[in-house]
């Protein structure tokens, strides 16, 4: 989650919610900015107490526009000298402040610095005698890690008035991206080297990364410095806890620092930081580092030739921790480059950074059409390291195959071990064929009429159409269920039929399901004529209707049942006849009751009991 | 048609009741009749069988008067392809004059000439019709005297009538009655 701060609202003198803690540093404030007044020729350090106390209370006091008197810097448009903060809280809750639009000239303050980092609650935090207490410890950083570069070969200390150093400052308001975990600092050149930062905290760990990246707009190589300028805001009382080798002290193999501010009455109302400087074996590594006990204001360098368009990155890690332990372990752990470290970096960041894990590897995860791949997709994988585990999940409908490219087999979740080379590896997922079946009619049953095949189709991904093929015939395309299709037997000739059923999903994937059936069907010729009956004085016309019967397959009709229209009507039932399940027979329907001036039309519906017409007659005008 | 059948019968016995001895004839035959009709005879047959009752009431010498009641009643096949069933009636009520002469010891013969009234009806193809028609007759019978005023003989007639029937809006014209010769059997009272 990210907080924009509006400091604008506070007012620093009268508005400041101001706790005991808060109460004894604004104490510690006053005393400072007036020794300040008093020694001010004599101090030497990087920024001045002006600038410290502007951040102080831009930060810590919520104060956002400062006093254009009060700072060096280069006004804007409207004549206020704007700064502002990112603030990113990680998952300890501890609150990072992210320098952004500095415009005033500072060093460890600088763009991309942060400041004032502390929890947001309570934590248990570690004692000179190895108890705990739980307090909120809060104040890391007046200033932490900003960075200059030197082309004249200084590796530091950074001065804001030395014209060895070029201090990364004064380029604007920054963006977030990586849903707004990541601070996204402007590039600014400097003497033909490029240079920006991203800056980011994890919602799912708790560490803060710095991105600087370096890109040579220059037509010839250049050798460069990257200094690092901080101000860890612990004084004095700043202790080197711990490095990476086991001592407190900091030398160039070490790849990460812990410090403190150390114990005053068995506590430290400070957190425990950590700074995580490099990988083992990088090719970039330190070229000097400047740790001390009871300064605060530590520096380390690195050393870069870059190539006209190249671009590299160095990479920082700043561990806020409640205890020294903590501290230690959260440095041991970024160093190895856990998933977590690299996330929101792209592939081709991962491979520009270059004072970690020399050596190390990419492992790229990829899904393939019908899935996704679960975890940490771009991997920076020491040599002989191993991976995190992703985990192919197919999406619905779909089912995992396994894993191809630099990487065979259907491992699921997959770790790869041993990384010795750069990989890619690509997961294959493949849609599950939906499932169909016919319902009705049975298979080797007889069928007469109008039948009905009756047809379930199902697959996860939603069924896209059904067919349905009699003797290899398309005949109906369904897209939507009921699937049922009235087969109309009587276009065929008696004997067996092949009922097919094809079912697609929405991926394409088919099903069949195929039966075969007999069609035994009624077939019956109606003919007619219009006699003339007389009897001594009675005459009477009649339409006498001939229909002979075929029913090969003994097909139980019940009735017949005829029908009759006028001209322009419409049809009528006119009369029912018996039917039987006779091979062949004849019947003869004489219609006596007709109008001599007008001309009818006749038919004959073939039932099966319970009233299905599974035949009809020709038609017939009389 | 009731009433006249009725009114005949009731004449018939009255007078029998009333007239002295010697004055009555009374004698039925049983004829075959040949229809006048051609299409009644393509229906029903070219001979029938004709029963027919007389009563005869003699009003000087050798002249009587008579009356009679006939019968004619025939099953047919229609003409056309569908060969249905049809039924036909008629009765004949009869009213005449006649002649009896002698031509031997046991040997009449008599003459008769009358109107009669066809009452005909045709049942066919779920259908009915009827009506009447009043036409004439004669008759001739030559007859054998058995003694105690029996006697039997021949008899031949003719008789005849004809009516336009309406029949689904088309006229049809018909003929009644026929040649007739039968057997006959009476008694003089």
């Amino acid at each position: 989650m990210i907080h924009k701060r509006d400091y604008s609202k506070f007012s620093w003198k009268s508005q400041s919610p101001v706790s005991i803690n808060g109460k004894r540093k604004l104490v510690t404030l006053f005393t400072l900015v007036a020794m300040v007044f008093i020694f001010l020729p004599l101090l030497q350090a990087d920024v001045s107490l002006t600038e410290k106390d502007m951040i102080k209370r831009r930060i810590h006091h919520k104060q956002f526009k400062v006093d254009e008197q009060a700072v060096k810097g280069k006004p804007d448009v409207a004549g206020i000298m704007a700064t502002g903060a990112q603030a990113l809280i990680d998952n300890s809750g501890l609150e990072w402040f992210i320098n952004t639009d500095i415009t005033f000239i500072t060093s460890s303050s600088a763009s991309g610095a942060a400041s004032e980092a502390s929890y947001t609650h309570a934590v248990t935090a570690s004692t000179s005698l190895g108890g705990t207490t739980v307090t909120t410890l809060s104040d890391a950083f007046d200033g932490y890690y900003s960075i200059a570069i030197s082309l004249d070969g200084s590796v530091g200390p950074v001065g804001t008035g030395d014209p060895s150093y070029y201090i990364y400052n004064n380029n604007g308001v920054g963006t977030t991206e990586c849903s707004g975990r990541q601070v996204v600092l402007n590039p600014q050149v400097l003497n033909g080297i490029q240079v920006s930062r991203k800056i980011f905290v994890p919602a799912n760990d708790a560490f803060c990364r710095w991105l600087n990246i370096f890109t040579n707009q220059d037509t010839l190589a250049r050798t460069f410095n990257v200094i690092s300028c901080n101000n860890f805001g612990s004084d004095s009382n700043t202790i080197i806890t711990n490095t990476s080798d086991g001592d407190t002290t900091a030398e160039l193999a070490d790849t990460w620092v812990t410090t403190m501010q150390n114990y005053s009455g068995g506590t430290s109302p400070d957190p425990r930081l950590g700074h995580v400087m490099q990988g083992p074996g990088a090719p970039n590594g330190l070229v000097n580092i400047n740790f001390a006990n009871g300064d605060d204001n530590p520096y380390w360098a690195y050393r870069l030739t870059l190539q006209p368009g190249q671009t590299a990155i160095i990479m920082h890690f700043g561990v806020v921790q409640p205890s020294k332990a903590a501290a230690d372990a959260k440095c041991a752990q970024l160093v190895a480059l856990p998933a977590n470290a690299t996330q929101c970096m792209t592939a081709t960041e991962i491979s520009q950074v270059v004072n970690f894990a020399a050596g190390s590897h990419t492992v790229r995860f990829t899904a393939g059409p019908g899935g996704i791949v679960d975890g940490n997709k771009v991997q920076l994988v020491p040599n002989g390291g191993r991976c995190t585990p992703v985990t192919a999940v197919p999406n619905t409908g779909f089912r995992f195959i396994g894993w191809t490219g630099s990487y065979k087999g259907t491992e699921n979740p997959l770790t790869i071990k041993n990384v010795s080379r750069d990989m890619v590896i690509r997961a294959i997922f493949e849609n599950q064929a939906p499932t169909v079946a016919i319902n009705a009619p049975l298979e080797g049953t007889t069928v007469y009429g109008i039948t009905n095949v009756d047809v379930t189709a199902a697959d996860d991904s939603g069924i896209c159409r059904v067919e349905v093929y009699v003797d290899g015939v398309l005949l109906y395309t369904s897209r939507s269920a009921p699937f049922t299709f009235p087969w109309d037997t009587t276009a065929y000739a008696p004997g067996t039929h092949t009922i097919r059923v094809v079912a697609y999903d929405a991926a394409g994937a088919q099903a069949f399901d195929q039966i075969t059936v007999t069609v035994q069907n009624v077939t019956l010729t109606l003919t007619g004529a219009r006699v003339y009956e007389s009897a001594w004085i009675i005459h009477r016309e009649y339409a006498k209707l001939d229909w002979s019967v075929t029913n090969p397959g003994g097909v139980p009709v019940s009735k017949y049942v005829i029908y009759r229209k006028a001209a322009g009507g419409s049809y009528q039932q006119l009369a029912e006849v018996t039917g039987s399940s006779a091979t062949s027979a004849n019947y003869t329907y004489n219609d006596k009751y007709l109008n001599h001036t007008v001309t009818y039309s006749y038919k004959v519906d073939v039932i099966v009991a319970p009233d299905i017409v599974v035949n009809t007659s020709n038609e017939i005008t009389l | 048609m009731r009433k006249i059948k009725t009114i005949f019968v009731l004449i018939l016995v009255t007078s029998i009741w009333l007239l002295p001895a010697g004055q009555l004839m009374v004698n039925v035959s049983a004829n075959v009749l040949k229809p006048n009709d051609e299409d009644y005879r393509d229906i029903y047959g070219d001979s029938l069988f004709y029963p027919e009752l007389k009563l005869g009431y003699k009003v000087m010498k050798d002249f009587y008067l008579w009356g009679g009641f006939g019968y004619l009643s025939a099953e047919g096949i229609t003409t056309g392809d569908l060969e249905l069933e049809s039924k036909s009636t008629q009765t004949v009520l009869s009213l005449g004059i006649g002649y009896n002469g002698k031509l031997g010891k046991s040997l009449d013969y008599m003459l008769e000439i009358g109107a009669c009234n066809f009452n005909y009806k045709e049942e066919a193809m779920d259908m009915e019709i009827s009506d009447s028609a009043i036409g004439f007759r004669v008759d001739g019978t030559l007859a054998y005297c058995l003694g105690k005023g029996f006697y039997t003989g021949l008899v031949v007639g003719y008789m005849t009538a004809s009516d336009t029937i309406k029949f689904e809006g088309v006229n049809y014209d018909i003929k009644l009655g026929g040649l007739k010769a039968g057997i006959v059997l009476g008694i003089k009272l």
